[in-house]
């Protein structure tokens, strides 16, 4: 069984007829110690899904509209706010992108991590105290015991981010959900950053979700990789298989984007032309179609499902194309479609 | 084996109208004054120490740096922005740090910036049209007519659909809010573009669009651009040389391919390490070089070498003696700021 079994996922905000749909059928699993990634531009859907496992998308601003979200075979959106608050914390914690806003700046790093300590594992008083110098350390923070006094606004963005992994880690949780938890950090605090968060993962054999925008980053830290474009799934490998076998355009197009810091000046770079839909204004067909170069007529008319492409059939990998399907859906794409679109244009 | 302290001078002394440098700082220096809590006067904060710049006629100086290094103020100040507090910056040979009023302002027309957040840097009240013509409006740009001319054909190059004239940025998304910002840089025919982290707060997809935009412009206006940026790969993509700043001061400036092949300065080595590569192979291969600590205050550097707190070859001497920029004889050489620097490449005489 999985740790984390995402179903058919649906999350929506705002209200009525002006409600629109920001994640939309996303099924993903996380299996227990495994670090996954959810990789997307800005309004894919990736935090919202982050939030929605984590409830805390709430009414009247946004609500999770269907599916399911199985912790350990427990659907966390069937919970009681009671058992919900059982899981958070020494189930699953999260850790967010900007820690002075999820920190309370006018309580000191000491009490706001032996809070958690006594509200979940009933630790008071010195004991209380030892475990969180003991997690500071674990963090790297030099002069742990020292560092409980201090408040967050006398940390830096580098230290406060140690801070929120060791209040992750505090009751031993199963699960960290990491959402963008780099990307205010300058490029040396970054590497710091997320060269902790994978050796405590390992070490401690909890499992992160690692939502980022980064392809970089996900290269570098993530097992499994899941493409989100405007709210849904679009394509889902091993790390290694997407990096080298991309299979939708779209991962194409993001592989094709991004400079590379090993390569010298070679050309033009290939961006994506047009920008994503609007949440409210979804394509009837595939959603990435209108932007697509690969497209044909089924694409605009009818949307493709998850599925095991053609040329990867043996792999655990799936993408949401009918140009990868098998030939008697289309099935029209080839790894040399692949190839010239990842190419840099002479110049 | 460690430069001799004499190539020191021979780089930076020369100060006579080199016709292929644009522009020339020497010695920059911008001190701001920061309240501190407590002290009758407020402190001062050196957020641009002593810098030596130069950019030629025609290429893409990129400046790269950590959050506070001072690469923004730098911009700012070779633009008279903010006016530095010592040092000089000449463009085309005029000193621009003497001009004031209607001269200054003369000089400005070729020269414009491109600024981070195309949000915050578009008056929302304005049309697209307005905004673009703006600048000539300062600038006298001929009659109405012509200015709207002007734009239309600005509007074209940047990839504004013309049907976008007589509207309002909250209507365009992040990425045409900068081809606006660009437009307006560039519409009143600059020599010199200061692109203040341009592409920072866009999609990737959508960076990519701009990076080859700017690439394109570049080469077929002929455009001097300095370009600052945080992301080393999008710098290493577009910049013919790159400067590398630290905590307000140049720690090495070289030619693109010197710099990202073979670094010398353990701070450019260090900074290259901990970007991140999109290639599991490559990622999980490569060794990183994960430095110890934070950036120092800017209010309180370490003396010496501003980076010795932070470096794993830091001496005796990195403690008393700041480094001087120093390297092979030219100002396009190799030039690093640092007591025992990585040798340079073997090539060369």
């Amino acid at each position: 069984m999985a740790l984390l079994e995402v179903r058919d996922l649906r999350t929506e905000f705002g209200a009525g007829r002006r409600a629109v749909t920001a994640v939309d059928g996303v099924s993903f699993t996380v299996d227990a110690g495994e670090m996954v990634a959810l990789v997307g531009e800005s309004g894919c859907g990736k935090s919202a899904t982050a939030q929605s496992i984590m409830g805390l998308i709430v009414p009247p601003a946004g609500r999770v509209a269907g599916g399911q979200v199985l912790f350990e075979g427990r659907d966390l959106l069937r919970m009681s706010p009671r058992e919900l608050r059982a899981v958070r914390g020494s189930g699953i914690a999260m850790i967010f992108q900007d820690p002075m806003t999820s920190l309370n700046p006018v309580l000191t790093v000491g009490r706001q991590l032996t809070e958690s300590l006594t509200l979940h594992l009933g630790l008071r008083g010195a004991a209380a105290r030892a475990r969180a110098v003991e997690l500071l350390d674990m963090v790297r923070i030099p002069a742990a015991a020292t560092r409980l006094s201090s408040y967050p606004h006398q940390l830096s963005g580098g230290m406060r981010q140690r801070v929120m992994i060791a209040m992750a880690l505090s009751c031993n949780p199963r699960l960290i959900l990491a959402d963008e938890i780099t990307t205010a950090l300058d490029v040396t605090i970054q590497a710091q950053i997320l060269a902790l968060l994978r050796d405590l993962a390992a070490e401690t054999r909890t499992a992160v979700l690692f939502i980022t925008h980064d392809l970089g980053v996900v290269a570098g830290m993530a097992e499994r990789v899941n493409v989100m474009y405007a709210g849904q799934i679009v394509e889902s490998a091993e790390t290694a298989d997407l990096f080298r076998r991309p299979q939708m355009p779209y991962t194409w197009g993001l592989l094709g984007s991004v400079p590379r810091l090993d390569q010298a000046r070679g050309g033009r770079l290939r961006p994506i032309g047009g920008q994503p839909p609007e949440l409210s204004a979804m394509p009837s067909g595939c959603r990435f179609a209108p932007r697509c170069v690969h497209r044909r007529d089924v694409c605009l008319d009818s949307p493709p499902g998850l599925t095991a492409p053609r040329e990867a059939s043996e792999r655990d990998q799936q993408t949401r194309c009918w140009g990868t399907q098998d030939a008697s859906h289309g099935g029209w794409l080839s790894t040399k479609d692949r190839y010239a679109s990842q190419l840099v244009e002479e110049k | 084996m460690s430069k001799a302290p004499a190539a020191a001078g021979d780089t930076l002394v020369k100060t006579a109208h080199d016709p292929t440098v644009l522009v020339r700082a020497r010695d920059l220096t911008v001190d701001f004054k920061v309240p501190v809590r407590g002290a009758l006067r407020p402190a001062r904060l050196r957020a641009v120490s002593g810098v030596d710049l130069d950019i030629l006629r025609g290429e893409i100086l990129g400046v790269v740096g950590e959050s506070g290094c001072g690469k923004s103020t730098t911009g700012r100040a070779i633009l008279q922005l903010i006016r530095p507090s010592a040092g000089t910056v000449t463009f085309d040979g005029v000193e621009l740090t003497t001009q004031r009023g209607g001269r200054l302002r003369a000089m400005r027309r070729r020269m414009q910036m491109i600024f981070q957040d195309p949000y915050a840097s578009l008056n929302p009240r304005m049309s697209i049209g307005e905004l673009i013509e703006e600048p000539l409006l300062v600038h006298s740009g001929g009659s109405a007519t012509e200015r709207r001319a002007r734009a239309l054909e600005i509007m074209d190059m940047v990839g504004i659909s013309r049907q976008w004239h007589g509207r309002y940025p909250h209507e365009l998304s992040g990425g045409q809010r900068q081809r606006v910002g660009i437009a307006r840089a560039l519409v009143s025919s600059p020599e010199f573009i200061v692109a203040d982290e341009p592409v920072s707060a866009l999609d990737v997809s959508i960076q990519a669009q701009i990076v080859n935009l700017l690439e394109s412009l570049q080469e077929d206006l002929g455009l001097t651009m300095m370009f600052i940026a945080h992301d080393l790969a999008v710098v290493r993509h577009l910049c013919d040389r790159i400067a590398v700043m630290y905590l307000g001061t140049v720690v090495e400036v070289a030619d693109c391919e010197s710099v990202y092949t073979r670094p010398r300065h353990p701070y450019t080595q260090a900074l290259l390490s901990a970007v991140p590569i999109p290639d599991p192979d490559v990622e999980r291969e490569r060794e990183q070089r994960i430095l110890t600590g934070d950036v120092p205050s800017p209010l309180n550097p370490p003396t010496g070498c501003r980076f010795r707190t932070r470096c794993w070859k830091a001496q005796d001497v990195c403690e008393v003696t700041p480094p001087v920029l120093a390297g092979a004889g030219t100002g396009t050489g190799h030039q690093v700021a640092c007591h025992f620097p990585e040798d340079p490449a073997p090539s060369g005489p």
